[in-house]
């Protein structure tokens, strides 16, 4: 065969893009439903009701500063979150190693609501950019597989040049179903390249430093690193700070300062009260904040500025978090990340279909189906899994939010193993089908499940409950659709 | 003794020895295909390396700041090297292009600034 361009160049993408797509497309999923943690987080708290205003009193941010102060105490290094309009909570958060937890205060009373323990929406957040496996080897290998979706993404592109413009508009899909595939990823590919290519490169930037460090693997090398003071391990403090001033006084100068009426963060140092600019402001990611002493509630400075090089990286930053984003522009990233969730997952089924024929009873090819079921099926059941734990779990469970997490894994691992027994015993298609059953299943009761569960009104608030479990019975039924066409004979 | 009609006619035979070269091939091109990237990756990640020290020059007081910069550069450059060090087989103009990156990322950070 003569090794031309393309035949190299589409060697690597296939391989390149199998093998990393495994993971990506737990990436994806997993920052596409990210897009959407603080409504995540709502709707797993029912309890908190979401008809609050954005408006703080006194009393409630003295009581804010007091759980402050209590955590404090006993080590844990917390900060407030305060009510926007998209989260219109007074939340005291502190970082457990994966995710910002903690209580939710009436923004008025400053009473604390008798909220279940749950990760929420933070759990798929710091799935998205770690797997769960903290800053090394979590987020290492992520922005290695970023890297890598690079390269799968600059060989697609080469290879398909010649028709980049007949693939937008390309759908065959009721065509010989290699060709309706191979049609469908191409569109996913070439309508989102834009998305997928910036995110998987601001993806990339964002962490690059924690994959090749600044620092040289060669020890003769003639910089020596600065010693390190001693510091506390990330959300814990080694000493406790003077009692906190009043913050009310504090929060008003600092939102004139910042021109930042709401949604602030309010950080804690033992001789500082930091109080930062909202996300919410502007695609930069600014962190603008004004610090006060923590004894008397002086100003002690302001940083409104930063020079065009911090500001490339906010925006970076900033575009990649989508935090400013309003609700229209976040289900835009919502369907760009399910878009490239579905060119990832149409590329796996190509990648088999491939090679099914000259490979299909190797062991290495039931390997990868297995694989592909894993990821493609079993993955969602586990999301699912995860807000069915949410529902069923007892409320004053201990260690709840653990048990939750648990639960993920332990469905994950259990429909891992089934397909990979199934696939490495021939009946892949079995696997296939009971793993659709299953999440159809799963996805189609969930409305249901939410309201016998009767834990919130619906006539208050109510659109997070309803579009997240009209979200899940979408899952449902599409895993239904798919698990019909794989019965039909020609199948 | 029983003769099987392929060492009668010898023409499977030849099919199939064919068949086995093919796939040796095949073996053989994908060997050296893996053998390929893996010495382009080698090289790049060393590029990378480097440009990620090049960044402690940079005059910004921050170093996150800088090891951010650097962090942009190289989610750029890195996969496009992989790329052109992979495709480039006229002469291995994209193994030398890696090689030529690489030595100028060293000498930069050798030399003093």
């Amino acid at each position: 065969m003569r090794e031309t361009l393309r035949v190299r160049l589409g060697w690597l993408h296939s391989w390149v893009g199998f093998l990393a797509g495994l993971l990506l497309v737990l990436v994806f999923a997993s920052g596409t439903l990210a897009v959407f943690d603080t409504e995540i987080t709502q709707w797993m708290q029912p309890e908190v009701p979401l008809t609050q205003t954005t408006l703080l009193s006194p009393t409630a941010l003295q009581a804010a500063a007091e759980t402050i102060q209590t955590e404090e105490e006993q080590g844990v290094s917390a900060f407030l979150s305060l009510p926007s309009h998209r989260d219109p909570i007074l939340r005291v958060l502190h970082y457990d190693g994966h995710e910002f937890i903690g209580a939710a205060l009436n923004s008025t009373t400053g009473a604390a609501f008798p909220t279940r323990d749950t990760a929420g929406g933070q759990f798929f957040y710091n799935f998205h950019f770690s797997l769960r496996g903290g800053t090394q080897p979590g987020a290492q290998i992520v922005t290695f597989l970023g890297l890598c979706l690079l390269v799968a993404l600059g060989s697609g592109i080469i290879i398909h040049l010649k028709a980049l413009w007949p693939d937008l508009v390309l759908f065959r899909p009721f065509g010989p179903r290699p060709r309706a595939w191979v049609d469908a990823h191409l569109i996913a590919g070439v309508l989102f390249l834009p998305f997928i290519l910036f995110m998987g490169y601001t993806g990339t930037a964002i962490h690059a430093r924690l994959l090749i460090p600044a620092q040289s693997f060669f020890p003769s090398h003639n910089t020596a690193l600065p010693k390190k003071e001693k510091a506390p391990p990330k959300g814990h403090v080694l000493q406790t700070g003077p009692l906190l001033p009043p913050l009310a006084p504090l929060l008003a100068q600092a939102r004139a300062t910042l021109h930042s009426p709401d949604g602030n963060l309010v950080l804690f140092t033992p001789d500082e009260v930091r109080i930062f600019k909202s996300d919410a402001f502007g695609p930069f990611l600014t962190r603008d904040h004004v610090d006060f002493s923590r004894k008397d509630g002086r100003l002690l400075r302001s940083v409104t500025h930063s020079p065009p090089a911090a500001a490339t990286m906010q925006l970076v930053r900033g575009l990649h978090y989508a935090r400013y984003a309003p609700l229209s522009l976040r289900w835009l990233y919502f369907l760009s990340g399910l878009a490239a969730t579905a060119l990832a997952a149409s590329g796996f089924v190509v990648f088999l279909m491939k090679r099914r024929r000259s490979s299909g009873e190797q062991m290495f090819f039931r390997l990868a189906e297995g694989l592909t079921i894993t990821t493609l099926i079993s993955f969602p059941i586990a999301i699912l899994g995860f807000f069915w734990a949410n529902r069923c779990l007892p409320v004053a469970l201990h260690d709840r939010m653990a048990c939750e997490i648990t639960l993920f894994f332990a469905a994950w691992a259990l429909c891992a193993a089934h397909a990979l027994t199934l696939s490495l015993t021939r009946h892949a298609t079995s696997g296939w089908q009971q793993q659709l059953g299953l999440l159809a299943g799963a996805g189609c009761a969930l409305p249901l499940l939410d309201y016998l569960s009767g834990t919130h009104p619906w006539s208050h608030g109510g659109g997070v409950f309803i579009t997240t479990d009209a979200l899940g019975f979408t899952t449902g039924l599409i895993a239904l659709w798919a698990l019909l066409k794989l019965r039909e004979p020609t199948a | 003794m029983r003769m099987s009609r392929t060492i009668e006619t010898g023409l499977a035979g030849a099919s199939s020895l064919h068949a086995n070269t093919k796939k040796r091939q095949k073996q053989q091109a994908v060997l050296r295909r893996c053998g390929l990237l893996a010495l382009v990756c080698a090289l790049c990640f060393l590029t990378a390396h480097l440009v990620m020290l090049l960044t402690r020059h940079l005059p910004f007081e921050d170093v996150r700041l800088r090891t951010d910069l650097g962090g942009m550069v190289i989610a750029a450059l890195l996969p496009c090297l992989v790329l052109a060090g992979f495709a480039g087989l006229r002469y291995r103009w994209g193994l030398m292009l890696c090689l030529g990156a690489c030595a100028a990322a060293a000498l930069t950070t050798a030399l003093p600034l």
